[in-house]
Protein backbone atom coordinates (compact mmCIF):
# COMPACT_ATOMS: atom_id res chain seq x y z
CA UNK A 1 0.00 0.00 0.00
CA UNK A 2 1.46 3.31 -0.92
CA UNK A 3 1.64 5.44 2.47
CA UNK A 4 2.64 8.77 1.13
CA UNK A 5 -1.07 10.48 -0.03
CA UNK A 6 -1.25 13.74 1.09
CA UNK A 7 0.13 17.04 -0.84
CA UNK A 8 1.22 20.41 0.28
CA UNK A 9 -2.32 21.67 -0.65
CA UNK A 10 -3.95 18.75 0.91
CA UNK A 11 -2.70 19.78 4.06
CA UNK A 12 -3.45 23.17 3.45
CA UNK A 13 -7.05 22.71 2.35
CA UNK A 14 -7.25 20.23 5.50
CA UNK A 15 -6.40 22.67 7.89
CA UNK A 16 -7.42 26.32 6.47
CA UNK A 17 -3.38 27.51 7.48
CA UNK A 18 -1.62 29.53 5.02
CA UNK A 19 1.45 28.70 3.15
CA UNK A 20 4.04 29.64 5.45
CA UNK A 21 2.94 28.29 8.51
CA UNK A 22 2.59 24.55 6.77
CA UNK A 23 5.60 25.05 5.06
CA UNK A 24 7.30 25.58 8.25
CA UNK A 25 5.52 22.60 9.95
CA UNK A 26 6.54 20.74 7.06
CA UNK A 27 10.28 21.31 6.95
CA UNK A 28 10.88 22.05 10.51
CA UNK A 29 12.73 20.96 12.64
CA UNK A 30 13.72 18.74 10.12
CA UNK A 31 12.08 17.99 6.29
CA UNK A 32 9.19 15.31 6.10
CA UNK A 33 10.14 12.49 4.15
CA UNK A 34 8.32 12.86 0.45
CA UNK A 35 7.64 10.69 -2.54
CA UNK A 36 7.08 12.23 -6.19
CA UNK A 37 4.14 10.78 -8.14
CA UNK A 38 5.73 9.75 -11.23
CA UNK A 39 5.42 12.52 -14.35
CA UNK A 40 3.02 11.29 -17.10
CA UNK A 41 3.79 10.88 -20.40
CA UNK A 42 3.24 14.42 -20.98
CA UNK A 43 5.57 15.87 -18.74
CA UNK A 44 4.85 17.31 -15.40
CA UNK A 45 2.81 15.51 -12.46
CA UNK A 46 5.98 15.47 -10.35
CA UNK A 47 3.29 16.27 -6.86
CA UNK A 48 5.27 15.97 -3.83
CA UNK A 49 3.42 14.02 -1.40
CA UNK A 50 3.62 13.03 2.20
CA UNK A 51 2.39 10.00 4.61
CA UNK A 52 -0.90 10.61 7.00
CA UNK A 53 1.59 9.50 9.98
CA UNK A 54 4.27 11.79 9.48
CA UNK A 55 1.57 14.65 8.98
CA UNK A 56 -0.24 14.35 12.29
CA UNK A 57 2.67 13.41 14.39
CA UNK A 58 3.90 16.97 13.20
CA UNK A 59 0.42 18.67 12.95
CA UNK A 60 -0.98 17.49 16.14
CA UNK A 61 0.75 19.74 18.46
CA UNK A 62 0.57 22.94 17.26
CA UNK A 63 -1.67 24.85 19.20
CA UNK A 64 -4.19 25.59 16.57
CA UNK A 65 -4.84 22.05 15.33
CA UNK A 66 -8.17 21.02 15.90
CA UNK A 67 -9.74 17.74 15.68
CA UNK A 68 -11.94 18.39 12.81
CA UNK A 69 -8.47 19.25 10.87
CA UNK A 70 -7.58 15.58 12.06
CA UNK A 71 -10.79 13.76 9.81
CA UNK A 72 -10.10 16.36 6.89
CA UNK A 73 -6.35 15.18 6.84
CA UNK A 74 -7.42 11.48 6.97
CA UNK A 75 -10.35 12.37 4.18
CA UNK A 76 -8.14 13.16 1.58
CA UNK A 77 -5.28 10.71 2.46
CA UNK A 78 -8.30 8.09 1.89
CA UNK A 79 -9.73 9.63 -1.19
CA UNK A 80 -6.08 9.20 -2.31
CA UNK A 81 -5.71 5.96 -1.57
CA UNK A 82 -9.04 4.34 -2.68
CA UNK A 83 -8.37 6.39 -6.50
CA UNK A 84 -5.24 5.13 -6.47
CA UNK A 85 -6.77 1.72 -6.03
CA UNK A 86 -8.67 0.87 -8.88
CA UNK B 1 29.50 -1.76 5.49
CA UNK B 2 27.40 0.69 3.66
CA UNK B 3 24.28 -1.15 3.45
CA UNK B 4 24.27 -1.79 6.86
CA UNK B 5 24.30 1.65 7.99
CA UNK B 6 21.78 2.43 5.72
CA UNK B 7 19.73 -0.10 6.87
CA UNK B 8 20.47 0.81 10.65
CA UNK B 9 19.69 4.24 9.62
CA UNK B 10 15.95 3.34 7.78
CA UNK B 11 15.53 1.47 10.97
CA UNK B 12 16.29 4.67 13.52
CA UNK B 13 13.68 6.92 11.38
CA UNK B 14 11.13 3.98 11.57
CA UNK B 15 11.34 4.09 15.15
CA UNK B 16 11.30 7.52 15.73
CA UNK B 17 8.21 7.88 13.23
CA UNK B 18 6.47 5.20 15.79
CA UNK B 19 7.38 7.61 18.30
CA UNK B 20 6.06 10.39 17.48
CA UNK B 21 2.92 9.32 16.36
CA UNK B 22 2.56 7.36 20.16
CA UNK B 23 3.57 10.86 21.79
CA UNK B 24 0.79 12.66 20.48
CA UNK B 25 -1.80 9.85 20.29
CA UNK B 26 -4.93 11.11 22.24
CA UNK B 27 -5.70 8.77 24.87
CA UNK B 28 -8.96 7.68 23.32
CA UNK B 29 -7.05 6.82 19.77
CA UNK B 30 -4.35 5.13 21.53
CA UNK B 31 -6.99 2.72 23.20
CA UNK B 32 -8.43 2.23 19.72
CA UNK B 33 -4.77 1.33 18.92
CA UNK B 34 -4.44 -1.27 21.66
CA UNK B 35 -7.55 -3.30 20.69
CA UNK B 36 -6.23 -3.13 17.06
CA UNK B 37 -3.06 -4.03 18.28
CA UNK B 38 -4.57 -7.06 20.43
CA UNK B 39 -6.54 -8.32 17.33
CA UNK B 40 -3.33 -8.24 14.92
CA UNK B 41 -1.30 -10.17 17.60
CA UNK B 42 -4.07 -12.45 17.47
CA UNK B 43 -4.53 -12.72 14.33
CA UNK B 44 -0.34 -13.41 13.39
CA UNK B 45 -0.55 -15.61 15.67
CA UNK B 46 -3.67 -17.86 14.11
CA UNK B 47 -1.63 -17.62 10.95
CA UNK B 48 1.83 -18.09 11.41
CA UNK B 49 1.85 -19.97 15.30
CA UNK B 50 5.07 -20.48 16.75
CA UNK B 51 6.52 -20.03 12.98
CA UNK B 52 6.98 -16.88 13.42
CA UNK B 53 9.41 -15.25 16.01
CA UNK B 54 7.54 -13.72 18.87
CA UNK B 55 9.93 -10.80 18.40
CA UNK B 56 9.33 -10.50 14.88
CA UNK B 57 5.46 -10.44 15.55
CA UNK B 58 5.94 -7.81 18.16
CA UNK B 59 7.78 -5.30 15.78
CA UNK B 60 4.79 -5.76 13.08
CA UNK B 61 1.98 -5.23 15.97
CA UNK B 62 4.06 -2.05 16.95
CA UNK B 63 4.27 -0.87 13.16
CA UNK B 64 0.75 -0.77 12.80
CA UNK B 65 0.58 2.36 14.19
CA UNK B 66 2.20 3.70 10.82
CA UNK B 67 -0.24 1.95 8.74
CA UNK B 68 -2.81 4.53 7.33
CA UNK B 69 -5.53 2.28 7.23
CA UNK B 70 -5.13 1.93 10.88
CA UNK B 71 -4.69 5.96 11.15
CA UNK B 72 -8.14 6.31 9.25
CA UNK B 73 -9.78 3.87 12.16
CA UNK B 74 -8.57 4.65 15.28
CA UNK B 75 -8.86 8.85 13.68
CA UNK B 76 -12.78 7.85 13.46
CA UNK B 77 -12.57 7.95 10.03
CA UNK B 78 -14.04 4.98 7.89
CA UNK B 79 -13.39 1.86 9.35
CA UNK B 80 -10.99 0.15 6.96
CA UNK B 81 -9.44 -2.67 9.27
CA UNK B 82 -11.21 -5.97 8.94
CA UNK B 83 -14.10 -7.09 10.33
CA UNK B 84 -14.27 -10.50 10.48
CA UNK B 85 -11.58 -13.23 11.35
CA UNK B 86 -10.91 -14.10 7.93
CA UNK B 87 -10.30 -10.71 7.28
CA UNK B 88 -7.69 -10.22 9.96
CA UNK B 89 -6.07 -13.29 9.17
CA UNK B 90 -5.72 -11.86 5.46
CA UNK B 91 -4.73 -8.32 7.53
CA UNK B 92 -2.06 -10.48 9.10
CA UNK B 93 -0.15 -12.01 6.13
CA UNK B 94 -0.44 -8.51 4.36
CA UNK B 95 1.24 -6.97 7.22
CA UNK B 96 3.79 -10.03 7.61
CA UNK B 97 5.01 -9.85 3.71
CA UNK B 98 5.70 -6.46 4.44
CA UNK B 99 8.23 -6.67 6.66
CA UNK B 100 11.16 -8.79 5.65
CA UNK B 101 12.49 -10.06 8.51
CA UNK B 102 9.38 -12.00 8.79
CA UNK B 103 9.47 -13.94 5.67
CA UNK B 104 13.38 -14.75 7.17
CA UNK B 105 12.20 -15.64 10.58
CA UNK B 106 9.26 -18.23 8.92
CA UNK B 107 12.27 -19.33 6.28
CA UNK B 108 14.59 -20.18 9.08
CA UNK B 109 11.24 -22.21 11.09
CA UNK B 110 10.62 -24.24 8.32
CA UNK B 111 14.30 -25.42 7.29
CA UNK B 112 14.84 -26.40 10.97
CA UNK B 113 11.93 -28.38 11.37
CA UNK B 114 12.72 -30.08 7.86
CA UNK B 115 15.97 -30.79 9.11
CA UNK B 116 14.97 -32.14 12.36
CA UNK B 117 12.09 -34.51 10.45
CA UNK B 118 14.40 -35.58 8.27
CA UNK B 119 17.20 -36.75 11.09
CA UNK B 120 14.42 -38.57 12.55
CA UNK B 121 13.43 -40.65 9.35
CA UNK B 122 17.25 -41.17 8.68
CA UNK B 123 17.75 -42.64 12.76
CA UNK B 124 14.44 -44.57 12.26
CA UNK B 125 15.85 -46.42 10.01
CA UNK B 126 18.39 -49.66 10.51
CA UNK B 127 21.87 -49.43 9.41
CA UNK B 128 21.82 -52.32 7.11
CA UNK B 129 18.27 -50.64 5.33
CA UNK B 130 19.67 -47.35 5.30
CA UNK B 131 23.09 -48.53 3.56
CA UNK B 132 21.17 -50.33 1.13
CA UNK B 133 18.70 -47.80 0.55
CA UNK B 134 22.11 -45.28 0.36
CA UNK B 135 23.75 -48.08 -2.44
CA UNK B 136 20.19 -47.71 -4.04
CA UNK B 137 20.18 -44.33 -4.36
CA UNK B 138 16.51 -44.22 -2.91
CA UNK B 139 17.48 -42.41 0.65
CA UNK B 140 17.24 -39.20 -0.32
CA UNK B 141 13.85 -39.58 -2.02
CA UNK B 142 12.77 -41.62 1.01
CA UNK B 143 13.69 -38.82 3.04
CA UNK B 144 12.13 -36.34 1.12
CA UNK B 145 8.87 -38.08 0.88
CA UNK B 146 8.59 -38.45 4.87
CA UNK B 147 9.21 -34.67 5.39
CA UNK B 148 6.68 -33.79 2.51
CA UNK B 149 3.69 -35.88 4.32
CA UNK B 150 5.09 -35.14 7.97
CA UNK B 151 4.71 -31.17 6.81
CA UNK B 152 1.57 -32.02 5.24
CA UNK B 153 0.59 -33.62 7.97
CA UNK B 154 0.98 -30.69 10.45
CA UNK B 155 -0.35 -28.27 8.00
CA UNK B 156 -3.87 -30.40 8.07
CA UNK B 157 -3.69 -30.91 4.32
Amino acid sequence: MNSFTLTRADIREATSWGYHRSRSLIEHPYRLDTRFTAAGHKGGGRTERFRLSDVLSRLRPHKRFKPEMEQNLITADADYRKGNMT
Amino acid sequence: MNAFSDEWEKEKRRQSRIDAQMAVLPPHQAQRLENTKHKLEVALARVFGNRLDARVSARIVEGVVLDPACLCTIGGGVNELPTTQIGWDQFALDQAENEPLAKLSIDASDATLKERIRQEARDALSGPKRLAMARAGTLDEHLDRVVTEQIQDRAGV
